[in-house]
């Protein structure tokens, strides 16, 4: 909503005594101006804790969908991702016998993959389902008045549950089982590091929804995007030249990508930054400010991009 | 007095853009709108609005002519493309019937749902579930999915809803619309009431009756423009006229054969030979039919009673009466002593049939809807003849008798 007074200023409300609400503000067309999109991008925060209870029962509405009907129930939450670590530890250690440095772990190369692949699954599943948001709700956008920016932000906030459910259980793992050292104090950094992926999920959603209400081919280019990215981020490669000599060349473009900053962050949260070989060249703090920093600057952009067209949505979904 | 008014619009107008292509879309999109193939429809220009507070406002117009744009434009759903307009407190906005239903989910929670969408806390909707359950009425199917109600039980969970929430300005597109006479009195008994309280009330309907009982102030819209605004009677009545006068007009252009049967008018008189479009139940009424045949054939002819929701009421023929229709034309008159609908708003259709009722020649509705009035509280869709006896179950000796006319 714009507040431009297009001839008159509104009248005061203390002409009158009564308690009842005075007339708000003028509602012109036109997008809103850059200062006007600024105030909407900074009124996020109030936006989401006025619909706190929204987001809320999105989350939990989520979970029940996902295991609706099932025997096991919220127990896939932990069910799921153990066997996938499995599968990984497995394949690795016993068929492949791939080996990291001499003195690593024999699951080193399985717990890493296992880990990427948690991170990149939450962030793949945000990113596109967040694209699809506000056209699968366009029952709502068209028809009430509500901050539609939220079916994004929820959808990308609905994609963290898969992947903190699979560090939970890869942390139980860890505590109970040989397997792997049970994660040391960094893990007080998981909070921080949700956030961020949080914001490097939400922003692309942001923009992605938008564009993708206009012209829908946004959610193919999208499918297509997110499975190149997701081999151009070391999901299942080790961008370290100690262990892969041939990534030399890549690192430029590796340092460049938010996703690769935020891998190496989980990564040496869960893995304790070891062995030494996986995380020669990097840096937890660096990682955290440059993802972080990605984070915030693509939310920000992607969150005017979609309030900029925002009142025309429901013209056009 | 500006201050005293709850909604505020000049020159507002609304734009919808359909593109030749998403090419064309994305060409438009990408130049700001100065390429690309595309064609703008305005749906509604250059309405001025000034709305008291505590007022209740009716729209007429036909369909198309920009209602549900300017009640879509108004509550905020959707952007003004010209113009401009204000509000004061909180608008609610009742779209259509169950916007914004999930159909999968239990009317709960849904309204749970739509409850915090527009950014109540979940405890307020908590602590307002059961009165607006209970308001529509489907307290006992509460937990059931929307999916499996019938049209009028979602309609009755929206209108609770919109309502449930008390928003300063409450803006209905054709709450009447769905049938259930009796919940579109409570309907409008609540509307009344909640207009009586201050709340200031926009909405529009098909059914010139509803507004002019509810409303002090009418808007009538044809093209998207304001073709007239005023109190409501006049209003309701200029838009009446335009309607028959449309009709007449639409005689014109059928293109039924020079020599084909047809229906030139219809028209209900009441007792006194007044052409009326508002009768009470229980009223004596004629329906007038002027037929026109060309050829030589013998033609039967048949009024119906439509009722809003489609419903056919009543159907009488001539054919049932053994009667028929012979020669070039006439005036067919059916009277109606004692009318026996009760309360409702229907459509008065006569149709020509060739002598043995099994082909349809032509069909027309009255000029106008014919609005039903019933002064007591009967509920129903007719009132039956009847009688009552009354008889006391343990002496067979007197029994009491009580014989209603």
């Amino acid at each position: 909503m714009r507040s431009d007074v297009p001839s008159e200023p509104a009248p005061r409300a203390a002409s009158t005594a009564s308690a009842a609400a005075p007339l708000g503000p003028w509602i012109t067309p036109g997008r809103p101006g850059a200062r006007a999109l600024f105030a909407e991008v900074a009124n996020l925060p109030r936006t989401i804790a006025a619909h706190a209870d929204l987001l809320k029962g999105g989350l939990a509405r989520e979970l029940r969908a996902r295991f609706r009907g099932s025997l096991l129930g919220v127990g896939w939450v932990l069910a799921q991702p153990l066997a996938l670590f499995v599968v990984y530890a497995f394949l690795f250690t016993r068929v492949l016998g791939v080996r990291i440095g001499a003195d690593a772990p024999a699951a080193t190369l399985g717990v890493y993959m296992f880990l990427g692949t948690l991170a990149w699954a939450g962030v793949s599943e945000g990113i596109t389902r967040g694209t699809n948001a506000v056209l699968e709700n366009r029952h709502l956008v068209a028809k009430l008045r509500f901050p539609a920016e939220l079916l994004p932000v929820q959808a990308a906030l609905a994609s963290l549950i898969p992947t903190a459910c699979g560090f939970f259980a890869f942390w139980i793992a860890a505590v109970f089982t040989p397997l792997w050292e049970a994660p040391g104090a960094r893990v007080a950094w998981a909070p921080v590091l949700f956030a961020v992926q949080l914001l490097l999920t939400a922003g692309p959603a942001l923009a992605l929804a938008a564009w993708n209400v206009r012209l829908r081919d946004t959610a193919q280019v999208v499918a297509v995007a997110l499975t190149a990215m997701m081999f151009a981020t070391p999901v299942f490669w080790v961008a370290s030249p100690a262990v892969m000599p041939g990534v030399e060349s890549l690192m430029p473009l590796v340092d460049a990508n938010p996703f690769h900053h935020l891998l190496v962050c989980w990564r040496s949260v869960w893995m304790g930054g070891a062995p030494a070989e996986v995380f020669a060249g990097t840096d937890f703090a660096r990682s955290l400010v440059i993802a972080g920093t990605w984070g915030v600057v693509t939310t920000v952009l992607g969150l005017a991009v979609f309030l900029r067209g925002r009142r025309e949505l429901a013209d056009e979904v | 007095m500006a201050a005293d008014l709850a909604i505020e619009a000049r020159g507002l107008g609304k734009r919808y853009r359909t593109y030749a292509s998403p090419g064309a879309r994305v060409m438009a999109g990408l130049t700001g709108g100065r390429r690309g193939a595309f064609r703008d429809l305005w749906a509604l220009s250059g309405v001025d609005l000034a709305l008291p507070r505590g007022a209740a406002y009716g729209v007429v117009g036909a369909n198309g002519a920009g209602k549900s744009t300017l009640l879509k434009v108004l509550s905020g759903t959707t952007a003004p493309s010209a113009g401009a307009y204000r509000t004061a407190g909180r608008v609610a906005g009742l779209l259509e019937l169950g916007a914004g239903f999930h159909p999968d989910f239990t009317a709960r929670e849904n309204v749970l749902l739509n409850g915090v969408l527009l950014g109540h806390p979940r405890r307020v909707v908590a602590s307002r579930l059961d009165a607006i359950l209970d308001f529509a009425e489907l307290r006992d199917v509460a937990d059931e999915p929307v999916r499996t109600y019938s049209t009028g039980m979602a309609m009755r969970l929206g209108f609770a809803a919109a309502l449930g929430f008390e928003p300063e300005v409450l803006i209905l597109d054709e709450v009447f619309a769905v049938g259930d006479q009796r919940f579109q009195k409570k309907c409008a008994d609540r509307l009344l009431a909640e207009r009586a309280a201050g709340r200031t009330i926009l909405f529009c309907s098909h059914s010139l009756y509803d507004v002019r009982t509810l409303c002090d102030e009418a808007l009538w819209l044809a093209d998207g423009r304001v073709a007239a605004s005023g109190p409501a009677n006049v209003v309701t009545n200029r838009y009446a006229a335009w309607q028959d006068e449309r009709a007449a007009d639409a005689d014109a252009d059928d293109d039924l054969p020079a020599r084909w049967p047809r229906i030139a008018r219809v028209a209900v008189h009441d007792a006194k030979g007044r052409e009326t479009s508002e009768v009470a139940s229980g009223d004596s009424i004629e329906v007038r039919v002027d037929w026109t045949n060309g050829g030589d054939e013998t033609l039967q002819l048949g009024v119906g009673f439509v009722r809003q929701d489609q419903v056919l009421c009543a159907a009488l023929g001539t054919r049932f009466d053994g009667l028929a229709l012979e020669g070039a034309g006439g005036t067919a008159c059916l009277s109606l002593p004692r009318l026996a609908l009760l309360a409702g708003t229907f459509r008065v259709v006569a149709y020509l049939f060739d002598e043995h009722g099994l082909h349809r020649y032509h069909e027309r509705g009255a000029g106008r809807d014919l609005v039903v009035n019933n002064d007591t509280d009967e509920v129903g869709l007719v009132r039956l003849d009847h009688a009552w006896a009354l008889e006391p179950r343990a002496t067979r000796a007197g029994t009491a008798r009580e014989d209603a006319a």
